[in-house]
């Protein structure tokens, strides 16, 4: 056995808990929160057409500014069929400005008592570049219909963002059945898929599985995330 | 569950409980009550001292969701140094009644994770846990942190309020020292007799 297994082996698994005691917690905190406010974007959009037409006025005169390396945004999508590639197929044909851009997603199943599952990627997008955010989101909004209802968040990313490779995490990946056995062998599947198409293997692969349960509801997440210098189209 | 992607979950979760979105609000809590429960529960022993603990620590987490700064840290980090403090508060009241659980607050936050059934424990593990008590309570409570809780070392790092660095720097020297004791018992031993 190796240090770091035995490490682990050292300190035995916690007690579960009480599922009627953390679901009459969850409750009492539920009711604590204050009351749901609209989503903040919608306005932050109206806002930034705005001053995109003020900051067009002031672009005669150029003075300091400052520069954002690009933006993150964050979304869930509930259709199932919703291909994370087209985002980003979509993005290089339409802004010029695009130097690098990531895109990671994670599926999640969520199965509520007495009721079908439902299937939500979450979705996380990186893109550094010069690329105005409200042009951007505008943009997803119009061409993706799946988009328009959604919540999403918009982030500046105002530090040096390193690691963020060009590429995206295979759709192929997301769509595999992968059930608690099946990390390593959905881990090996994306190695094989890089491999068939002559690729480097990706510096980083994480398939985990995760089970939460609350009132009412049982939620079970696959993650996969995958980051290479190139990934397969 | 420690992914970039996870990390940027859980912000995103707070940001919209923030504005009082319930659904996000349970998500984050079936993320985060396994992890403080387990903290708890694993160091206090008696369950209904981990359920009120656990209340308690999510009710501040809660009453302070509209404070929480990203650029601090992940949100995991930051309900576990709550837990942690609310197990330090915890153990003060407990000494002053004297009915305090264990000795006290560093003992069991050092060593109150380790074996609490009362199993004969595997050799092997018992000579790593030996090789272990010899350092301060502050290293034996990352490792607690690291390989009973399951935190990142960005993670331990922010819960014991230490940079990064140090933390990194800390868990690489023990590990390799541990490895030199444990694959030279022998050359401890003679280190270590008595002239």
């Amino acid at each position: 056995m190796r240090l770091r297994e035995r490490l682990a082996a050292l300190y035995p698994a916690p007690p579960p808990a009480d599922p009627e005691v953390r679901d009459a917690l969850e409750r009492a905190l539920v009711d604590t929160l204050p009351p749901e406010q609209p989503s903040p974007w919608r306005r932050r959009f109206l806002v930034g057409g705005l001053a995109g037409l003020a900051f067009a006025g002031a672009c005669a005169v150029p003075a300091e500014y400052s520069m954002d390396f690009g933006h993150r945004l964050a979304f869930s999508v509930d259709d199932t069929d919703f291909d994370p590639r087209a985002l980003s197929e979509h993005i290089r044909g339409q802004f010029d400005g695009i130097e690098e851009m990531r895109i990671s997603a994670s599926k999640s199943i969520t199965q509520h008592d007495d009721q079908p599952e439902t299937m939500q990627f979450d979705i996380v997008l990186d893109v550094v570049g010069d690329v105005d955010e409200a042009a951007l989101e505008a943009s997803l909004l119009e061409h993706f219909s799946a988009l328009q209802s959604m919540d999403i968040d918009v982030d500046a990313l105002d530090e040096t963002v390193r690691g963020t490779l060009g590429g995206m995490v295979s759709h192929r990946a997301l769509g595999w059945e992968v059930d608690r056995g099946g990390v390593e062998e959905a881990k090996a599947r994306i190695l094989a898929d890089f491999a068939a198409r002559g690729l480097p293997p990706p510096s980083h692969i994480e398939v985990s599985i995760e089970e939460r349960d609350g009132p009412g509801r049982h939620e079970r997440e696959v993650r996969v995330e995958v980051e290479a210098d190139e990934m397969p189209r | 569950m420690s992914g970039r992607l996870e990390r940027f979950r859980l912000a995103r979760w707070v940001r919209r409980a923030q504005r009082g979105d319930a659904r996000a609000f349970s998500s984050l809590f079936s993320a985060l009550h396994p992890v403080v429960y387990g903290y708890l529960a694993a160091r206090v022993r008696v369950k209904a001292d981990a359920e009120d603990l656990t209340a308690d620590t999510l009710h501040r987490f809660t009453r302070q969701l509209s404070r929480y700064d990203a650029a601090r840290g992940g949100v995991r980090a930051w309900v576990m140094t709550i837990a942690r403090n609310v197990l330090i508060d915890h153990v003060r009241k407990a000494r002053r009644t004297d009915v305090a659980p264990l000795s006290d607050a560093e003992h069991l936050l050092a060593d109150g994770r380790f074996s609490p059934d009362g199993r004969e424990e595997d050799p092997r593990l018992a000579e790593v846990r030996e090789a272990l008590a010899e350092y301060p309570p502050t290293t034996r409570e990352m490792f607690a942190l690291r390989y009973g809780d399951g935190l990142s070392i960005a993670e331990v790092a922010v819960v014991l309020d230490i940079s990064e660095a140090a933390a990194k720097q800390r868990f690489s020297r023990t590990i390799r020292a541990l490895k030199d004791k444990l694959d030279n018992p022998s050359k401890e031993e003679v280190a270590h007799a008595p002239s």
